[in-house]
């Protein structure tokens, strides 16, 4: 064969991380999101205090590591986001690859919306705009919410200002950081804004520690309750909280993966990448349980009676009334708001890239076409829905199904197809092991093909059980069918749709490297 | 703020950040691996391709 004929045989080059650190920072920075601030220190308070930290970490060697560096070797092997990669694994997995990259569409079009409005909080904090009543604040004055507790409206067209300007913002700086690359894009934002959210939070959470009252916030998230250890719901919330924080098993880690050169180093940047997400973890939790102490300490409560500890009511209720009571309030509101927005924007940029990134490969579409197409008929999902006076409980819906439902499914088909009936864990083990400095043992096998697919599968059928038996937060049963269990059908409709659609751009032809000859 | 509490707030924060800085040292010690198997040792420049002995057609 000619070089010529060789040459045109190669794929387009496939686009990189400029390095290590672009990558680490990157990882890092889809990792840590809003679940970080808002979600840990909540579960950890309501599961043992200072005593949830055992399961958290056995959940997070056991389960959250392992997922993570699966993710890792799929996409460094095969050499594509979700739906590339996994054909690669066997054609027939384009399907699975599918369903994660509609997941991320999915959560893309609500995540988006948080972000706005903590963009519009940051603004509403240099005049402390949200008054005494912070939560007729936040549900009535800003997201106008339309009255839910009926029957009657469940949707409407009525859009919200407010919401609907900062999300427009969102999406056009999420389509031109989309368009500009890899490198130049992603890498750049998580380059600047993960060291800023360092330290924004770490003022944040230093001045917090001086309040009056911080100790008895932190007494309350940290007095270990030694009974939890032997209840099983502790470990189930332990493993969840591990799994939703990492960005494991919907896409984005096999993505990102394969932006990494073919000869790099997988597991020890993903040791960095695991602890510095859970470190900035319980650096939130710390920082949160101050200012819930504080706020206790100003109301003349104890902790165990505030309400609104965790979830976008912390945020965006909680919060606010502790920045009001707060010397230089303005300050710190600010400090809190820039922060979720650049934890938001960053776990954003990282969802998107997975369905850019598909779309590019399948449809041969460019990365400028591919961002800006995507980036519109999400950015229309997400007003529609989502910037209306029903969109808080159109988000709070969508959100339970995508998650607990769309991705722990997700997880556990990967892990028990990879594991069991495809056998592959032996070269993905091996994979690890030819390109990394830190080799991984059977140990991860048998978090692979044992343990992580039956907590998964435990945590899977005991949430679809409840949400059949129990029903969710009270909403009406034909609602919760069509946008909760609704958005589980189309994400599976699109999955097959997508995966029937025919290749413009050869997928198969390709040979992994390192080529491996041996069983699993 | 009690004894148990300071403990454990302690034990969490070594545990954590340590793992954090552990991680951190032991990638600056080895970055990237020395020996590569054969192959793509030019990815990224002109000859974006796995090594393979080149026929030259003459």
């Amino acid at each position: 064969m000619s070089d010529v004929q060789r040459a045109t045989a190669q794929p387009e080059k496939r686009e990189e991380f400029s390095g290590q650190l672009g990558f680490i920072l990157s990882a890092i920075g889809s990792a840590v999101g809003l679940g970080n601030i808002w979600r840990f220190p909540g579960v950890a308070y309501e599961n043992g205090g200072g005593a949830f930290i055992v399961p958290y970490l056995v959940a997070l060697l056991t389960a959250g590591i392992p997922i993570l560096f699966l993710d890792y070797a799929i996409g460094h092997r095969f050499r594509g986001s979700a739906p590339l990669a996994l054909r690669r694994v066997k054609r027939w997995l384009e399907g699975l690859g599918w369903f994660q990259v509609a997941i991320c569409f999915v959560i893309a079009v609500y995540y988006a919306v948080i972000i706005a409005w903590a963009l519009s909080f940051f603004v509403y904090s240099f005049d402390l705009r949200w008054g005494d009543d912070t939560a007729a604040f936040f549900t009535g004055n800003y997201l106008q919410l339309a009255d839910v507790g009926g029957a009657d409206p469940w949707f409407t067209l009525d859009f919200v200002p407010a919401v609907l300007v900062p999300l427009v913002l969102v999406w056009v700086a999420a389509i031109v950081v989309l368009a500009a690359g890899v490198a130049k894009g992603l890498e750049k934002v998580n380059l600047v804004f993960m060291p800023l959210l360092l330290l924004a939070f770490g003022a944040l959470v230093v001045r917090a520690l001086f309040l009056p009252g911080a100790a008895d916030g932190l007494n309350a998230l940290f007095t270990p309750d030694w009974s939890a250890i032997t209840d099983p719901n502790v470990w189930i919330a332990a493993y969840g909280q591990i799994f939703f924080s990492l960005s494991i098993a919907f896409g984005i880690m096999i993505t990102y993966a394969s932006y990494r050169r073919r000869r790099a180093n997988l597991t020890s940047p993903g040791f960095v990448v695991a602890f510095a997400n859970s470190g900035f973890e319980v650096f939130a939790g710390i920082g949160v349980f101050a200012a819930l102490g504080f706020l206790a300490h100003e109301q003349g409560m104890a902790i165990a009676e505030l309400e609104g500890i965790s979830g976008p009511i912390l945020a965006f209720v909680t919060f606010p009334a502790i920045v009001s009571e707060m010397p230089a309030g303005a300050l710190f509101g600010a400090l809190f708001f820039g922060s979720l927005v650049m934890a938001g924007f960053t776990s954003l940029l990282s969802i998107l890239q997975v369905v850019s990134a598909s779309f590019q490969e399948k449809f041969g579409w460019t990365r400028q076409r591919a961002s800006v197409l995507i980036g519109v008929v999400a950015a229309v999902v997400s007003v529609v829905v989502f910037s209306t006076t029903t969109g808080l409980i159109a988000l709070d819906t969508v959100d339970n199904w995508a998650n607990n439902i769309g991705i722990v499914a997700s997880a556990v088909v990967t892990t028990i197809v990879i594991g069991w009936v495809l056998r592959r864990s032996g070269e993905m083990r091996f994979h690890l092991n030819a390109v990394s400095t830190i080799p991984v043992g059977r140990w991860w096998t048998f978090c692979i093909i044992v343990l992580g697919p039956v907590v998964l599968t435990y945590m899977l059928v005991s949430r679809i059980v409840t949400l059949l038996v129990d029903g969710y937060e009270g909403y009406a049963t034909a609602y919760v069918g069509i946008a909760g269990w609704g958005t589980v059908l189309l994400i599976l409709v699109a999955a097959v749709v997508l995966s029937l659609m025919r290749w413009r751009v050869e997928p198969d032809n390709f040979d992994a490297w390192p080529s491996y000859g041996g069983k699993s | 703020m009690s004894s148990a509490a300071v403990a454990l707030l302690v034990v969490s924060l070594v545990v954590v950040w340590g793992g954090l800085a552990v991680s951190i040292v032991a990638l600056a010690r080895r970055p990237e691996r020395t020996d590569w198997p054969h192959g793509w040792q030019h990815e990224g420049g002109p000859e974006d391709r796995p090594d393979e002995p080149i026929e030259h057609d003459t």
